[in-house]
C-alpha cells in the first residue's frame, strides 16, 4: 500500500486500511420461533441485501438450560436479492430457536452521518463506520471427534464432533455452512447440526445418517460485534 | 490505550480497538460441479500468503436446493484451497451432488 490509512492492532495484524472492504454488518436483530409450531424460525431482513454473495449469517442461540441447536440453516432469496434466512431448532427436546443474528457482506454502505469513511484508490467504499466491521474472534479448521451413536430408530448413526468454548457472551457462529447435508456414506448425505450444550459446557457439531463417516471437515468461524 | 485507534457505534459501543481482528474477503468465487475433472476429485485456487493460521475457507449454498443436495468440502493448505467434490479421508465412492457453491476464503489475519 502506497497511501492512503492503515490501523494495525496490538497483535500486528491490519484492522482496517484502505486497500480491503471487511466484513461489515448489514443487519442485526433477534430471531424467534415463527412455524412448525415453534421448531423453526424464519427472519425477513428489514430490506433486501443486494450483494451477488449471499450474505453470511452468524448466529447466537439464547443460552438457556439444556441445548440450542442451529440447523437447516437457509438464506432466502437470490444473488442480488437476499430477503431472510431460516434456522430450525432440532426437536420438542431442544431449546426453540430464540437468539440474536447478524447478517454480513464483504462490502460497506454509506450510513454514518458523522465519523470515518475510507474509500480505496478506485474510490470504492471500504469502510463507514456506520457500518460496523464484525470482529474476528476465533475460527476451526475442524472438530474433534467425540462418539457415534445408533439413535433408537435402529438404522440411523449419529457422529458427534466438539471445539471447546466457554460460551462468551456476544459470540455468534457462522451459520451458512449448517444447511446443506455433508457427503455420507449413501447417496442421502448425512444431516448436519449445531449444537450449544450450555449445560455441558459443549460446542458440538453432528451429523447423522444410516451410513455416516467419522472423518468431518466443516469449517467453523465465530464473530462477534463489539470490541 | 496508549496507541492505535478506536471506533464506537452511535449506542456508545465500542466497535473495534487495538485488540480486534477484522475479517477480509481474498477470494470468492462461484465453484461449479461441471469444474470436478473426475468422479472422486479436487478443484485447487490458488490464494497467495494464506495458511491454517491466519485464514478460513467455507462453501456456502447459492441456490435453492432439495433435502438430499450435498455440500462440497473445503481443505486450506498454504497459499492455496483445494474443495473436493467427496469426503476426503473415508472409503466411501459417494460425490457431492450440489450444483454449485460459493467458495469464500476469509483472513482474519
Amino acid at each position: 500500500m502506497s497511501f492512503g490509512l492503515q490501523f494495525i492492532n496490538a497483535g500486528g495484524a491490519v484492522t482496517l486500511d484502505s486497500e480491503f472492504s471487511r466484513l461489515s454488518v448489514i443487519y442485526a436483530g433477534a430471531y424467534a420461533p415463527t412455524e412448525e409450531s415453534g421448531l423453526g424460525s424464519t427472519t425477513t431482513f428489514p430490506a433486501p441485501i443486494t450483494t451477488q454473495e449471499p450474505p453470511l449469517v452468524f448466529l447466537r442461540p439464547t443460552t438457556v438450560v439444556g441445548v440450542a441447536v442451529i440447523s437447516l440453516v437457509r438464506v432466502n432469496g437470490s444473488p442480488g436479492n437476499w430477503t431472510g434466512f431460516y434456522v430450525r431448532t432440532e426437536s420438542v427436546n431442544t431449546a426453540q430457536p430464540n437468539g440474536k443474528y447478524f447478517a454480513a457482506v464483504f462490502a460497506s454502505k454509506l450510513a454514518a452521518t458523522f465519523g470515518l469513511r475510507i474509500w480505496d484508490g478506485s474510490a470504492n467504499l471500504l469502510f463507514d463506520n456506520g457500518s460496523q466491521a464484525a470482529v474476528f474472534t476465533r475460527a476451526y479448521q475442524n472438530w474433534t471427534f467425540k462418539n457415534s451413536v445408533l439413535l433408537s430408530d435402529g438404522v440411523n448413526y449419529r457422529n458427534t464432533y466438539a471445539v471447546p468454548t466457554s460460551f462468551p457472551d456476544g459470540e455468534y457462529i457462522l451459520a451458512n455452512t449448517f444447511g446443506m447435508p455433508m457427503v455420507a456414506g449413501n447417496v442421502m448425505g448425512r444431516q448436519l447440526g449445531n449444537r450449544w450444550d450450555f449445560t455441558a459446557g459443549e460446542m458440538q457439531a453432528y451429523t447423522t445418517a444410516t451410513s455416516n463417516p467419522r472423518a468431518f471437515y466443516l469449517p467453523a468461524l465465530f464473530a462477534k460485534l463489539t470490541a | 490505550m496508549s496507541f492505535g485507534m478506536r471506533i464506537w457505534g452511535a449506542d456508545g459501543a465500542l466497535q473495534i480497538d487495538e485488540t480486534s481482528f477484522t475479517m477480509r474477503v481474498v477470494l470468492s468465487v462461484v465453484v461449479l460441479n461441471s469444474g470436478f475433472p473426475t468422479r472422486q476429485s479436487y478443484q485447487t485456487f490458488s490464494v497467495p500468503g494464506i495458511t491454517t493460521s491466519n485464514a478460513i475457507a467455507v462453501v456456502i449454498p447459492i441456490d435453492a436446493y432439495t433435502s438430499t443436495a450435498t455440500q462440497f468440502e473445503t481443505e486450506l493448505l498454504s497459499d492455496s484451497v483445494r474443495v473436493y467434490n467427496y469426503l476426503r479421508g473415508y472409503a466411501g465412492t459417494n460425490i457431492s451432488n450440489a450444483t454449485s457453491m460459493r467458495l469464500l476464503v476469509i483472513r482474519f489475519q
